[in-house]
């Protein structure tokens, strides 16, 4: 399955997006139209953190991912290296990571979308800022962000 | 072979007959998998279909709670299972396919699509949720396992085309205390560094194998469609050991009935109007970015 061949998920996606978001989340795709994604910009406490919330191939058994479109500071935490969508950036580590696990911290298709995921970009963020003044990530891990 | 001979001692408790017509898709040829795919053929299925990842081959460290040997080691983990079952059942149709089920959409809805029962024995929640899909959209029944960590216990749910699927029972699951049991291990990890991360406590092979020879057993259940309705539910929990706050003693089971989640983006109807006009609608609206 993916956002393309999921006809029903697509309607219910932009849905919640526009529902959700309005239209301060912009619906773009690559040039071959074979990936999909949401840019958006979180603002928090003055700070601009534009971001990408991007489909993977076999969504929505896999989360989207937020994917920075800004440069972060090389030894920021709860953040992932790479990803499986084609685009460059860094990832929000916003969801165990691991993939045997069913835990409360878990991505759930049945209820979970990308308009979720600009909200959880929301609070990492604050925790982010946090962490550039004091040095200390305010919540242990990603668990903690997702909630 | 003699058919008669081979189902002599069983045919009395489970006509083989009815089994026959049963094209049953096994996904994942591991430990739980080739479990229960021995006892499916036990039971005279006349299909089966095995499917794993692509270049899963048997290692030393899986014999030891798998049901190949060390004559097979090396060898593809379907091609190895498939004459495995055919020393069983000659007569059983098995096909072996070697398909990335998150990956290859298209084949995977092929394979379900030709199925009776669906099998899922992976370990990952994406393979999950990707053939959960599959077998909600060809309404094909199917039955999942798990084993929990260090085997303690496990559990097998069945879902039933127009029943609660699988992203539906994980969203209830999620609430329960079965999630804090899981979430105990999750807070040791480190976010900061997933390469890094330790692995899920292993499980004896005993601790397997008795959650598998359950999901054989709800599988078989889910064949017969279950005329006496002995499952009463769709969610088979099952402590191989106590665990404080979830199996007061040793082999401990419950069945719970998880309803649909509420508006459940998986196996809902969704939209009554017309989903594929707005979709392409939706895709040609995208703004093509450099």
């Amino acid at each position: 399955m993916s956002i393309v061949s999921d006809k029903n998920r697509l309607v219910l996606e932009h849905r919640a997006m526009r529902e959700r978001w309005g239209e301060a989340a912009r619906w773009c795709c690559n040039s071959g139209r074979t990936v999909y994604w949401w840019e958006y910009t979180v603002r928090v406490e003055g700070n601009e953190f534009p971001i990408r919330v991007a489909y993977p191939d076999d969504y929505p058994a896999s989360p989207p991912e937020i994917i920075f479109d800004v440069e972060l500071p090389g030894n920021t935490p709860h953040v992932l290296r790479s990803g499986r969508v084609a685009l460059p950036g860094v990832r929000m580590c916003w969801f165990y990571p691991g993939e045997s696990k069913r835990s409360r911290n878990v991505w759930n298709p049945a209820t979970d979308t990308a308009a979720m995921a600009i909200g959880v970009a929301h609070r990492w963020c604050l925790a982010f800022v946090v962490w550039l003044s004091t040095g200390n990530w305010p919540v242990p891990d990603a668990a903690n962000v997702v909630a | 072979m003699n058919r008669d001979e081979l189902f002599k001692r069983t045919r009395q408790v489970l006509n083989p007959q009815l089994t026959a017509k049963q094209a049953v898709l096994v996904v994942g040829a591991g430990s739980g998998g080739s479990r229960v795919a021995e006892e499916i053929v036990r039971f005279g299925t006349g299909r089966v279909m095995l499917v794993d990842r692509p270049n899963e081959t048997l290692e030393e460290h899986n014999i030891i709670r798998h049901a190949l040997g060390y004559r097979d080691m090396g060898r593809s983990k379907v091609a190895a299972l498939r004459d495995r079952l055919l020393d069983i059942h000659p007569q059983c149709d098995v096909r072996t396919h070697e398909l990335d089920v998150t990956r290859d959409e298209a084949a995977l809805a092929e394979l379900v699509s030709r199925a009776t029962l669906v099998l899922l024995c992976t370990d990952n929640e994406r393979s999950k949720h990707a053939l959960n899909a599959a077998a909600v959209r060809a309404a094909v029944p199917m039955v999942f396992a798990g084993v929990f960590d260090g085997g303690c216990g496990g559990e097998v749910g069945r879902v039933l085309p127009g029943q609660a699927c699988y992203a539906c029972i994980a969203a209830y699951l999620q609430r329960s205390p079965i999630a804090s049991q899981a979430d105990e291990s999750v807070e040791t990890f480190d976010y900061a560094n997933p390469a890094s991360m330790q692995q899920s406590t292993a499980a004896l092979n005993i601790d397997i194998a008795q959650i598998a020879l359950l999901q054989a057993r709800v599988a078989l259940l889910t064949m017969l469609d279950d005329p006496a309705g002995e499952m009463d539910g769709n969610y088979l929990l099952f402590g191989n050991r106590a665990v404080a706050g979830l199996f007061p003693r040793m082999l401990t089971s419950e069945i719970w009935r998880i309803p649909r989640a509420p508006a459940c983006m998986v196996c809902s109807q969704g939209d009554s109007g017309n989903v594929d006009a707005a979709a392409e609608q939706l895709l040609a609206a995208a703004e093509v970015m450099a």
